[in-house]
């Protein structure tokens, strides 16, 4: 069975209104910012990778291959699972700087708009692995479960964003953590685990 | 097989991996290795489904292709695996027909993946080989989950068999494919490639799988069939009867077969038998619609007017020549969006010039276009090794751009429309050049349909090109070109034209294209090779959209979007900068008070404070009042006398040390500034000794700190410790940072870039 996936440039298939749910709007959507979120999004593809990890609980926490995830309440979560997907997505260092360069030269909606986007299509990434695993587990073995979690997430600390990292190989697509701060760079990057049955 | 489909209501049969777990096999094992030591089961398994009234059953070769075999190492026992799983199903079937199951390669076409198109064309054509061999009475490429890979397995399947195929895609339940591509567009490229029927199966149960079917059947000129799941492992699966019920109602909107993915069992086939006894589809499918798809849309012919983009065209385009020569498809990939933001439809590509390979050319740019932009493409080239390789990589149903009378021309077109299912432009000239008459054109239109006929290629598969040429050399061709057209509507033919040629040799060019367009559209053309960006062209193009088709409201909204609250308040709530700009200038000149512009532009921020408060406006309208505001303040700071340009106080900001996320921190500095305080901005990761001391060499009114994470956030902590050697206002703010860890740490506390201007406002009492 296949563990690892990776794409360098995944799609990103999540409707426009997705972007402005992010910036706080709220519907009836006018069609000129959903046209604008929609030229936004298409200009985004992350990069991403997945591993399927066999899963054993322990006491506040996962053992996923040998690493240890911490984490009480994400440990209850994934209860029941034999296997984590354990996923890194990431847009570079592109939209962060171009924020940067929007807001030097007092473009400040523009930024926000791309910051919106870029966080938008950067979750889409992990949205498409799953869906990816998903199929690649057939026939019905295996089940990806909906939802997903971040370090962060309750009791499980920022700290196993490391565990996470090395689980995908250490520095997957590019991202690597800052000292001291578990601050991933590229700025739009994510870190996910979801749990899998069967 | 032929009519298997079209009698009654057949049923399919349910999941095999869930029956063969629950009867011993392990997770993890290759399952169709597994089943080539188990056959007598897998044999069983299959009779357990005919005996509950299956129609047909899938044989177990879901995972039998060569590339998913070789991550087991069996890559080899293709042919031994295939060949052995169709005989056990055949050994139960009685008689009945067996499909010969195909899935996806569990790879990604490039770029989104590795697998190259002519990987994922042999290892198919390897396993459609196999299983045809095998006796398969049909092909069902089922699961699929990318339309790119889909083509490609039918493309195989076609190249070495007969057999009839089925195939079904997965969506989820707001019908999109994994990649992107929505139902209709998925029916319509495949359809359009000749496929026997079309489903759908797995991602969603019975009910999120009604709509789907509807949206299926719909647009499906072949028979429709479905395989919703019934729950996954581990997940809560319905009942075998609930799930019949449900199921069985997927025959009323459109299903000519229904059966069940996973966690379906003999039990559900059944009670699925009984439900569907003596149920047939009544009434004509429809027929394959006049459209074309790119990887993600589909675009009718027969749904208002439709432009076609003309500027991915060399011709006369030397920063494009230039582009093309040197590999660089960012420059045509640019134009695409500029034409499909105009309101482009489809997209011709031609890359023709001198000097460069088409044959390469084409299909790399086309590929490149295709993975990048979803609206179909046009592909435009006379040169028929490049039309073939452009159409063996293109992902959806292509437009060909064109094939004339002329010799040889149809004759190798016509078998590549068939190959891959593409509609063509025809254009009616022969090998004596461009005909002067109507009636001359007509003539050779006439010929060329009745050529295709030959082909199995019926007239919905053409839109004639009336030729539109040079009025300035012959000033009777526009009327011969609107005669074309007029032909065209009465046959029931969809014309279009290269609109631009019209007006060669005239001034005021768009003027004359847009007029030319206008006539031709109210005589029938429903689509035309045109510059849409071009202004006179697109104006005139959304009048027309408002006199024909409805669009009055969307044609006055492109005027009165730029009508709103009048003066440099008005102008700073709703952030044009340039009307703001204008005012300003002209109230100066008539020599208003620089005060008082001030205090108008200060009104705009702080309503739109308040409304921004109220979630009546959201960030990026705030933040266009913010520039606004401050385009205003640039242009009065010279006429302010000193007391008046006063800041209203000095604000140290930074990201605290360790964090370098710093847009909501930007946002605030941004805020500030076009409130009128004087900001020193210290960026991030800044070290809390260096805020402090700035703060006090400053004499800072307030100091700002920004943190995203748990982790940094106590960095506020500890600036607090310091802070108290001369205590000033702090205000704390970011993702992880609450009122409730601001109050516990002594400082302000402030959610948004609005909020924090308010309390600068309350701590400067400005």
């Amino acid at each position: 069975m296949p563990k690892t996936w990776a794409f360098e440039a995944m799609p990103v298939s999540v409707p426009a209104r997705a972007v402005l749910l992010r910036l706080g709007m709220r519907m009836p959507f006018a069609e000129k910012d959903l046209a604008k979120a929609g030229r936004l999004l298409r200009g985004f593809r992350p990069g991403g990778c997945a591993r399927l990890c066999a899963l054993m609980s322990m006491p506040g926490g996962v053992l996923l291959e040998g690493e240890t995830v911490t984490g009480a309440q994400l440990a209850a979560k994934l209860e029941g699972c034999s296997h984590a997907l354990v996923m890194a997505s990431t847009l570079g260092p592109e939209p962060s700087a171009q924020t940067a360069a929007l807001l030097q030269n007092g473009q400040a909606e523009q930024a926000v708009w791309v910051d919106a986007a870029a966080s938008v299509a950067v979750d889409a990434g992990l949205d498409f692995l799953m869906r990816y695993a998903e199929g690649a587990l057939r026939p019905g073995a295996l089940r990806v479960e909906a939802r997903r979690y971040s370090p962060g997430y309750g009791d499980c600390g920022l700290e196993n964003q490391a565990v996470l990292m090395r689980l995908l190989g250490g520095a997957p697509c590019g991202i690597t953590l800052l000292e001291n701060s578990w601050i991933m760079t590229p700025e739009k990057s994510v870190l996910a685990i979801c749990g899998v049955r069967g | 097989m032929k009519d298997f489909l079209n009698s009654s209501i057949r049923v399919l049969d349910g999941a095999m991996g869930t029956l063969l777990m629950a009867n011993g096999m392990p997770a993890g094992v290759c399952p169709e290795a597994w089943a080539c030591e188990h056959l007598d089961l897998v044999t069983r398994m299959h009779r357990a489904y005919f005996d509950a009234g299956a129609d047909t059953v899938f044989a177990f070769t879901f995972g039998a292709n060569s590339l998913k075999l070789a991550e087991y190492g069996l890559e080899e026992r293709t042919e031994e695996i295939n060949h052995a799983l169709v005989r056990a199903a055949k050994a139960a079937a009685n008689g009945r027909p067996v499909g010969g199951d195909i899935s996806p390669t569990g790879r990604l076409m490039a770029p989104i993946g590795d697998l190259t198109r002519e990987q994922a064309f042999n290892c198919y054509a390897r396993q459609a080989k196999a299983l045809a061999e095998a006796g398969a009475d049909y092909l069902i490429i089922e699961t699929m989950l990318d339309i790119s890979e889909t083509r490609e397995a039918v493309l195989a399947a076609k190249s070495v068999c007969n057999l009839p195929i089925w195939v079904s895609m997965t969506y989820d339940e707001a019908g999109y494919t994994l990649t992107g591509t929505d139902v209709e567009t998925a029916v319509v490229t495949l359809a359009a490639r000749g496929v026997s029927a079309i489903g759908t199966n797995c991602g969603v149960g019975p009910e999120a799988m009604e709509q789907i079917v509807r949206r299926i059947a719909a647009v499906s000129p072949v028979p429709v069939f479905a395989k919703p799941n019934a729950g996954l492992p581990g997940g809560k699966t319905l009942p075998p009867r609930e799930f019949a019920e449900l199921t069985a109602r997927l025959v009323a909107v459109g299903a000519s077969a229904v059966g069940g993915c996973c966690g379906t069992e003999p039990d559900s086939v059944l009670f699925l038998k009984d439900l569907c006894k003596g149920l047939m589809q009544h009434g004509e499918r429809p027929a394959l619609p006049r459209a074309v798809t790119g990887s993600g849309r589909l675009v009718s012919f027969e749904e208002g007017f439709c432009p076609i983009g003309e500027r991915i065209n060399p011709t006369g385009k030397k920063k494009l020549q230039a582009a093309l020569r040197a590999g660089d498809f960012e420059t045509p990939l640019a134009m695409a969006f500029e034409q499909i933001d105009a309101g482009a439809r489809v997209l011709d590509v031609n890359v023709g010039m001198n000097g460069i390979k088409e044959a390469e050319l084409l299909p790399a740019l086309v590929r490149y276009l295709a993975e990048r932009v979803s609206v179909p493409l046009c592909i435009d080239t006379a040169d028929t090794a490049a039309l073939r390789a452009a159409l063996a990589v293109y992902p959806g149903r292509a437009l060909i751009n064109s094939i004339s009378a002329e010799p040889g021309r149809a004759e190798a077109v016509f078998p590549l429309m068939q190959q891959y299912g593409a509609m063509a432009i025809l254009l009616p000239i022969d090998e004596t050049g461009v005909p002067a008459t109507a009636q001359a054109r007509i003539a050779i239109a006439d010929r060329l349909i009745a050529k295709a006929a030959e082909y199995g290629l019926s007239k919905d598969r053409f839109i004639i090109d009336a030729l539109a040429m040079t009025v300035a050399s012959d000033p009777a061709a526009a009327q011969e070109a609107l005669k074309v057209v007029d032909w065209c509507k009465a046959q029931g033919l969809l014309s279009t034209m290269g609109v631009s040629n019209i007006s060669f040799g005239l001034p005021e060019r768009p003027a004359v294209n847009a007029a030319f367009i206008a006539a031709a559209r109210a005589r029938g053309m429903q689509t035309a090779i045109m510059n849409i960006a071009e202004p006179t062209v697109q104006t005139t193009h959304a009048a027309l959209e408002a006199l024909l088709n409805g669009g009055a409201a969307a044609y006055a909204a492109r005027y009165t979007e730029t009508e709103g609250r009048p003066g440099i308040t008005g102008a700073v709530i709703e952030g044009d900068r340039l009307r703001a700009r204008t005012l300003t200038a002209q109230a100066l000149g008539a020599g208003t008070q620089a005060q008082a512009l001030v205090d108008q532009t200060v009104a705009g921020l702080d309503e739109i404070g308040v409304a921004f408060a109220e979630k009546k406006v959201f960030l990026p309208q705030l933040m266009a009042a913010a520039e606004t505001a401050q385009t205003v303040f640039e242009m009065l700071a010279p006429h302010l006398s000193k007391q008046e340009s006063r800041s209203r106080g000095t604000v140290v900001a930074a990201t605290v040390k360790g964090d370098i996320h710093d847009i909501g921190k930007n946002l605030v500095v941004c805020m500030l500034r076009n409130h009128g305080f004087r900001v020193i901005d210290l960026g991030r990761d800044v070290d809390n000794e260096t805020i402090w001391q700035t703060a006090d060499r400053e004499n800072a009114a307030l100091v700002v700190l920004s943190a995203l994470l748990t982790t940094t956030m106590e960095q506020m902590r500890a600036y607090m410790a310091l802070n108290a050697q001369r205590p000033r206002p702090v205000l704390v703010g970011g993702a992880a940072v609450s009122k409730g860890f601001a109050d516990e740490i002594g400082a302000l506390y402030a959610l948004d870039a609005a909020q924090a201007v308010e309390q600068a406002r309350a701590v400067t009492q400005a």
